[in-house]
């Protein structure tokens, strides 16, 4: 049964789906590569089956309130079955941590700290998530609201002074890829960033006034979806198609172009922290949902004895998976978009019709 | 030389665990310790060879063939 306390209010929702969904989503832009000035397509495809989730799981738990999604697992799929269900989700967990893992430390290792080994950067970064998992999700979500005020004023800043460098409209002519491109580009798009938001099915039961929580979720992920064509349209009408397309963090190329007066430069370091926090976040959620679904797997009556051994299998994963840069870019542009298809669409779909049939059971 | 400590520290963690709250825990929570070791532990052996294979590594042959022919068919 759900504890009442330890919930988050709609707004700590909003805010938290937005920092999990915004993290390093703009880092590689690789829809902005493949789509170019079509951008815009992918990313309201991608946001399409991210709102469907999110409304079936809304739905699912709506019908159960008294209990958790992992609880109505068990009593729509029987007990075997959601464990194997839950294990998906934990090998997704874990996918997911492990390219987040590797794109921050990479992105550190080429820009900032070259000499800095990419495991002792994991190291650090697993570390403090395993401790913000520790405090459980009031704090992570107290910790959002605090750092969110000042992400939006920087970037804000930095949009409005890299809208000075574009000079055309980078979106136009539109229409320049076929079909299948943009469709494509839309599951790209579904699987990062809006795919990650099928982790919150796991925490609606958290989240007080719970006919609500889909509105919530939606504004987050809309905001995010928003945030990201910004992003991308600054950086494709900054950098120009061409090099967007060729350099491995085009975002971070184009905000390296801010400069306040003549004497005020590298103003790009600032937004770095505050977006490694937010990419941070994203690790927090993952390792906290995955501590959720651990004990209900394994029927633990004190789960935080495991948050560190969990963290501990976090770090050596991290560490072994995607060891070349290539290979994290590869990967997500043609494995990922079709292995999370099972975690993020189909189970969610499987398990809102089993929801419907029992409903119609008599009791 | 990380994962090497990391191996050994959680075999001796988890050999303590087992051995000292086998009475007093109950036995999912030593069965669920055991598996979590077990994984990181096979995730640490410093010969590659035995070593348990990464997510990206199972995903990518089990996908690629999916990939590829979807990729192919689409044009890309």
């Amino acid at each position: 049964m759900i504890i009442a306390s330890n919930k988050i209010t709609q707004g700590q929702f909003i805010c938290l789906v937005f920092s999990y969904l915004s993290g390093f989503s703009t880092l590689f832009l690789s829809e902005a590569k493949l789509l170019k000035q079509d951008v815009w397509m992918s990313c309201c495809l991608g946001m399409c089956p991210a709102i469907i989730v999110v409304w079936i799981f809304y739905r699912v738990q709506l019908k159960y309130p008294a209990l958790t999604m992992v609880e109505i697992f068990d009593k729509l799929c029987g007990h075997w079955m959601t464990k194997l269900i839950l294990i998906i989700y934990l090998v997704y967990i874990l996918e997911m941590m492990a390219a987040a893992c590797r794109a921050l430390s990479s992105f550190y290792t080429s820009v900032a700290l070259p000499n800095m080994p990419s495991d002792q950067l994991i190291l650090l970064i697993i570390l403090s998530t395993t401790y913000a998992t520790y405090l459980g999700i009031g704090t992570i979500v107290r910790s959002v609201q605090l750092t969110l005020p000042f992400f939006l004023v920087g970037i804000i800043i930095i949009f409005l002074f890299l809208w000075r460098e574009v000079e055309t409209n980078p979106l136009l002519p539109p229409f320049q890829h076929t079909v299948s491109a943009v469709v494509y580009g839309g599951l790209l798009s579904s699987y990062f960033p809006f795919g990650k938001t099928v982790v919150f099915g796991f925490l609606l039961s958290r989240v007080h006034a719970m006919e609500k929580t889909f509105s919530a979720a939606v504004k987050g992920i809309l905001f995010s979806g928003l945030y990201l064509l910004i992003a991308s349209y600054l950086t494709l009408g900054a950098l120009g198609i061409n090099l967007a397309g060729s350099v491995t963090f085009p975002f971070f190329s184009a905000i390296q172009m801010v400069k306040f007066g003549e004497y005020v430069e590298r103003i790009e370091i600032t937004i770095i922290c505050i977006w490694t926090m937010f990419t941070i976040f994203e690790i927090v959620v993952l390792q906290y949902v995955f501590v959720l679904l651990f004990r209900h797997i394994f029927r633990l009556k004190n789960a935080k004895r495991f948050i560190f051994p969990i963290g501990v299998l976090f770090f050596v994963i991290a560490q072994k998976s995607f060891l070349r840069m290539n290979d994290l870019a590869v990967y997500n542009l043609t494995i990922a978009p079709f292995s999370t298809l099972l975690p993020i669409i189909i189970i969610p779909v499987v398990i809102g019709l089993l929801a419907v049939f029992k409903g119609r059971e008599p009791a | 030389m990380l994962s090497d400590v990391i191996c050994l520290a959680v075999a001796g963690y988890s050999l303590v665990r087992f051995f000292h709250k086998n009475n007093q825990r109950g036995k999912q929570d030593i069965v669920a310790m055991l598996i979590l070791s077990a994984i990181i532990i096979g995730y640490c052996i410093p010969y590659p060879k035995f070593a348990l294979p990464t997510i990206e590594s199972v995903y990518t042959y089990l996908y690629q063939p999916v990939s590829k022919y979807f990729l192919q068919k689409v044009g890309l």
